[in-house]
């Protein structure tokens, strides 16, 4: 055991740190808005505020009972917050921009600001969490009796400890005075509650670090691997296939929409969000918090059961197993992180309810019975505030209340979920409202009233056994011995445990109602007004839209308004622009709008509502005005659909014709510098052809064999002229006739031959022995045979001219591979440097080594030649190290290719 | 900024709007019966049951899927936060 001065003096200082951590986030925030403590970090580890103690303390409870159901409680909220863009981004994103106080807030105010509404969403959101609240009381009594039992922890686990109250109540009361003192400082939601948030934080980290230094103390102090670990687990671990029925399911809804419905997680996702940044984070970070927490339930709960005695509770493993094995300091941190969980979850819940219940119930009612001080804006915000610090006390007396009278009962997990029950009550008219215009504010009441009395008659009141309201033997065989009546099997439905049945029934009434009653009723022209700002709110507002709602109030009124509840300070600013001698005047719609949302960030938005209507004369919202603009959306969004169709295409044109554009300016640059060429190949034999002439004309009487040698010049580069003009001729028929040639089948083996007949001559001429492989049989191309010809006798004649080799050979090796036929001619002579073997198809080309002579045009046109083939001229290196040209052109189609060869 | 990628940007944009519409979908129906019940087998890989190991571990890559969402989201939308005014909501 531990000496209970020891663990007050650790709570205690624990207290304080949480108080300096609120403290200083407070005056942090004050002084720079917006930094590090609206990061996404801390956003997502307020969020986790959703382990409370039942998670600490209660998944492994529940692990051993029920094996792994305790996961569905976290996969439920993973599955919504990585699913963040279909849902809880739109509800964030209303929330944000219409300073939501709670859900009671949103709810209402999405159903023309209905006070009725908000009133019923806050009382069932007070009675749900009451059995939350109890939850924590129980947990955090039980562990410190636990601790403190003269005869060791483990002892104490074994035995059923009788509850002591009186510790409860001392915890109760301490966290009353935290939550008042760090929750209830201003009445705006603008201000954030900063100094909680980061206290909460706080507690998430120690939370999650007591839970993982327990289980990995737990799993590396554990001998024999996982195989004995899990050899004694209980049979629904083992084999679960039946852990996947009707309540798997069930819990996993459940807890997907109490992470969106329970007043304290909406309070840290919607209303403490600042940006949409904070929950893109937050929309894997929170999974992977709650995958953390859940990573090592299942090993402490199997080695609870291996080494505590039998009999102990499993909702204390977490706690009793490092006593058991004298680990004081592990187990004084397991301490502080349930009672971390545990007190954060009351603290933030307790906030959230006071605000709901001031806004909603308290303001309404003191409001109609003129009840409200309004004499000063000191005495109104004093009010206020002391509505919301009675309204801690009283949330958290109430869940004290609930322990008492309950407790019997046992599992944490078990009460735990008939809070999450209860609050998932508010699911169809959330998500109606942000999806659904028809929805109107007399089906929301009908559904939640409906779903909420089902579900207190159905587990809420059965949950007291008997002691409160409803007696024993009515939960046993119904009330006045009704049996079709009995809350845990209505109408004779007793095929389910007692939760899905009344998540059955409930959500079936709520459902039916708020969908049936919506069609039956009409809303009323501000809920339509409202629906439209919530439904649409990715789309911006259009002006005319705002001015749907007139509305005329004296700006003197209205000033007196902002004046008692936002205090004189910030009413200035609002009215800063107006004169003071308008004040008599009428405001203008705008500044009416603006004053009533400066409200509700305050009071909600039906108590806002309620108080500007106070002193507006006269409002009307025209509904027929609302339809048109309905209309007109429908309308404008069709149009610019159209529009954005219309550009598209456009920037398709416009990319298009830039492309055209591109490539004729290429052309123009390449036939300028064909031509320049051309003059520049034309001029140079011109040039000697001119200069030898000159000299046989002014000198006669030259020698004969000077002459004779001049006149062989002038012979030569005439002939050379011709060759180019004729090269330059072909050149451009190709390119101009192209692929209007003549297209014939036939056997390319027949024009190699005729151009090896060519080239005999000249490779005797030059000594080169010239090989050639086994002719392919029965291979035909599309082409022109002559066409073809010229391109192998103009590469045949290349090989054996260029050929510098002491024993000059030529190879031509032919073959079909992959429906195309190939020829390659390759050479023992010098090759072809790798960096010019693109360039020597080009235009004028020559090779770079001496003794190239020619137009440079022949490679060009060969290449022009297979190409309108449909095939490729390309150079390589061949074996011999000299040069291989490789022809390769598609065969004929198969239906030619008879008619071709026959 | 040349006209493919601005329209690599939005498909990119459209993808990652996609998949995070997807996400949720594709867990319910990993975790839901009917077809969680494959994996109740009474098998145990390693000394640990199937089922606990497809648990943890369809739970872990769902964790990553919507990080890699939320990482491309931002990288895509970054520029479209900041020039939006505060308090102002996100236009689809």
């Amino acid at each position: 055991m531990l000496p209970a001065d020891l663990v007050i003096i650790a709570c205690i200082a624990y207290v304080a740190l949480l108080f300096a951590v609120a403290f200083l986030g407070d005056r942090r925030a004050r002084r720079a808005p917006g930094g590090w403590l609206s990061s996404p970090l801390v956003y997502t580890l307020s969020i986790s505020i959703y382990c409370t103690s039942w998670t600490f303390f209660g998944a492994v409870g529940s692990a051993v009972r029920n094996g792994l159901e305790f996961a569905t409680i976290y996969i439920g909220p993973t599955i919504v917050f990585v699913g963040w863009w279909v849902f809880l981004r739109k509800l964030v994103a209303v929330g944000r921009t219409y300073h939501t106080t709670s859900v009671a807030d949103l709810i209402s105010a999405r159903f023309g600001k209905s006070s009725a509404l908000g009133a019923l969403v806050t009382i069932i959101a007070v009675v749900a969490t009451t059995p939350y609240i109890a939850l924590q009381l129980k947990a955090l009594t039980a562990s410190f009796q636990v601790l403190t039992y003269p005869a060791g922890a483990v002892a104490a686990a074994s035995l059923s400890l009788k509850p002591d109250f009186s510790i409860a109540f001392w915890i109760a009361a301490g966290l009353c005075a935290f939550s008042i003192i760090f929750g209830v400082r201003n009445i705006s939601v603008n201000e954030r509650h900063h100094g909680v948030i980061a206290a909460i934080a706080v507690e998430a980290v120690v939370k999650l670090v007591a839970l993982l230094a327990v289980g990995l103390w737990v799993v590396l102090g554990h001998e024999g691997g996982p195989t004995a670990m899990f050899q004694n687990a209980p049979a629904n671990l083992t084999n679960p296939a039946d852990t996947f029925g009707s309540r798997w399911v069930s819990l996993v809804i459940l807890a997907g929409a109490a992470v969106i419905c329970l007043p304290r997680q909406f309070q840290v996702t919607v209303v403490e969000n600042t940006s949409e940044r904070q929950l893109r984070t937050a929309s894997w970070l929170f999974p992977l918090y709650l995958f953390l927490i859940c990573l090592f339930v299942i090993p402490i709960a199997l080695a609870g059961l291996q080494r505590l005695p039998e009999g102990s509770n499993p909702d204390l493993f977490v706690l009793t197993l490092p006593f058991s094995a004298d680990q004081g300091t592990i187990g004084l941190l397991a301490f502080l992180g349930g009672f971390s969980s545990a007190t954060s979850m009351v603290i933030v819940s307790s906030i959230a309810l006071s605000t709901m219940i001031s806004n909603h119930l308290v303001m309404p009612l003191a409001l109609s019975l003129r009840l409200v001080p309004d004499a000063s804006a000191r005495l109104m915000r004093n009010f206020i505030l002391t509505a919301r610090r009675a309204s801690i006390v009283f949330i958290v007396f109430l869940g004290f209340l609930y322990y008492r009278l309950s407790a019997t009962s046992d599992a944490l997990a078990a009460i735990g979920l008939i809070s999450f029950c209860g609050v998932a009550q508010f699911l169809p008219s959330l998500v109606g409202g942000l999806y659904w215009h028809r929805a109107t504010q007399t089906g929301a009441l009908a559904g939640l009233a409906a779903g909420f009395a089902i579900w207190a008659y159905s587990l809420f009141l059965p949950s007291f056994e008997g002691a409160f309201l409803l007696p024993a033997s009515a939960i046993a065989d119904g009330p006045f011995g009704l049996g079709w009546l009995k809350p845990h099997a209505l109408f004779g439905l007793d095929r389910f445990d007692p939760l899905v049945h009344a998540l059955f029934w409930s959500m079936t009434a709520n459902l039916t109602l708020f969908l049936g009653v919506s069609i039956l009723t009409d809303p009323t022209p501000l809920a339509r007004y409202q629906s439209r700002l919530f439904i649409d709110i990715f789309r911006r507002q259009t002006e005319s839209e705002l001015s749907v709602m007139r509305r005329t109030a004296k700006i003197r009124d209205l000033r007196g308004i902002a004046n008692r509840i936002l205090g004189p300070g910030e009413a200035v600013s609002l009215f800063v622009t107006q004169n003071a001698h308008d004040h008599a005047m009428t405001a203008s719609d705008e500044l009416i709008a603006t004053v009533e949302q400066k409200l509700a960030a305050n009071v909600g938005a039906a108590t806002a509502r309620a108080l500007v209507s106070s002193v507006v004369s006269s409002e009307t919202i025209s509904v027929e005005e609302l339809k048109r603009l309905a209309d007109e959306t429908e309308q404008i969004r069709a149009y610019s659909e159209e529009l954005e169709q219309k550009s598209r295409e456009i920037e398709a044109t416009a990319d298009e014709l830039a492309r055209a554009n591109r490539q004729l300016r290429e052309i123009d640059e390449r036939k300028d510098e064909f031509l320049s060429q051309v003059s520049h190949e034309v001029r140079t034999p011109m040039t000697s052809i001119r200069s030898f002439s000159d000299i046989l004309l002014q000198n006669p009487e030259m020698e004969a064999t000077q002459k004779q040698r001049y006149l062989g010049v002038i012979q030569e580069e005439s002939l050379r002229l011709t060759r180019l003009l004729d090269g330059i001729l072909d050149l451009n028929q190709q390119g101009a006739a192209g692929t209007r040639a003549a297209a014939t089948t036939f056997d390319p083996e027949l024009a190699l031959d005729h151009a090896l007949a060519s080239c005999e001559a000249l490779a005797r001429a030059a000594g080169v022995g010239i090989s050639r492989t086994k002719p392919v049989r029965r291979a035909v191309v599309d082409g022109d045979r002559d066409r073809l010809a010229q391109v192998f006798i103009n590469l045949i004649s290349n090989a054996i001219k260029y050929n510098s080799a002491r024993k000059p050979s030529v190879t031509i090796a032919t073959r079909v591979r992959k429906g195309r036929y190939e020829a390659i001619i390759s050479d023992n002579g010098p090759g072809v440097p790798e960096a010019e073997r693109e360039t020597i198809f080009a235009k004028f080309a020559r090779g770079a080594a001496a003794g190239q002579t020619g137009a440079g045009l022949g490679l060009a046109i060969s290449r022009q030649i297979v190409t309108g083939f449909g095939g490729t001229l390309t150079v390589s290196q061949s074996a011999e190290g000299g040069a291989a040209f490789t022809i390769s052109l598609p065969l004929a189609q198969p239906a030619r290719h008879a008619s071709g060869t026959g | 900024m040349s006209a493919r990628e601005q329209d690599d940007r939005r498909d990119d944009r459209r993808g990652a709007r996609d998949l995070a519409s997807v996400l949720p979908f594709a867990a319910v129906f990993l975790f839901l019966p009917p077809f969680i019940l494959i994996f109740t087998a009474p098998v145990a890989p390693g000394g640990i049951p199937l089922i606990v190991l497809y648990i943890f571990g369809i739970w872990a890559l769902v964790i990553v899927c919507a990080a890699i969402v939320a990482a491309r989201l931002s990288a895509s939308g970054e520029r479209d936060e900041a020039t939006r005014r505060p308090d102002e909501p996100a236009k689809s």
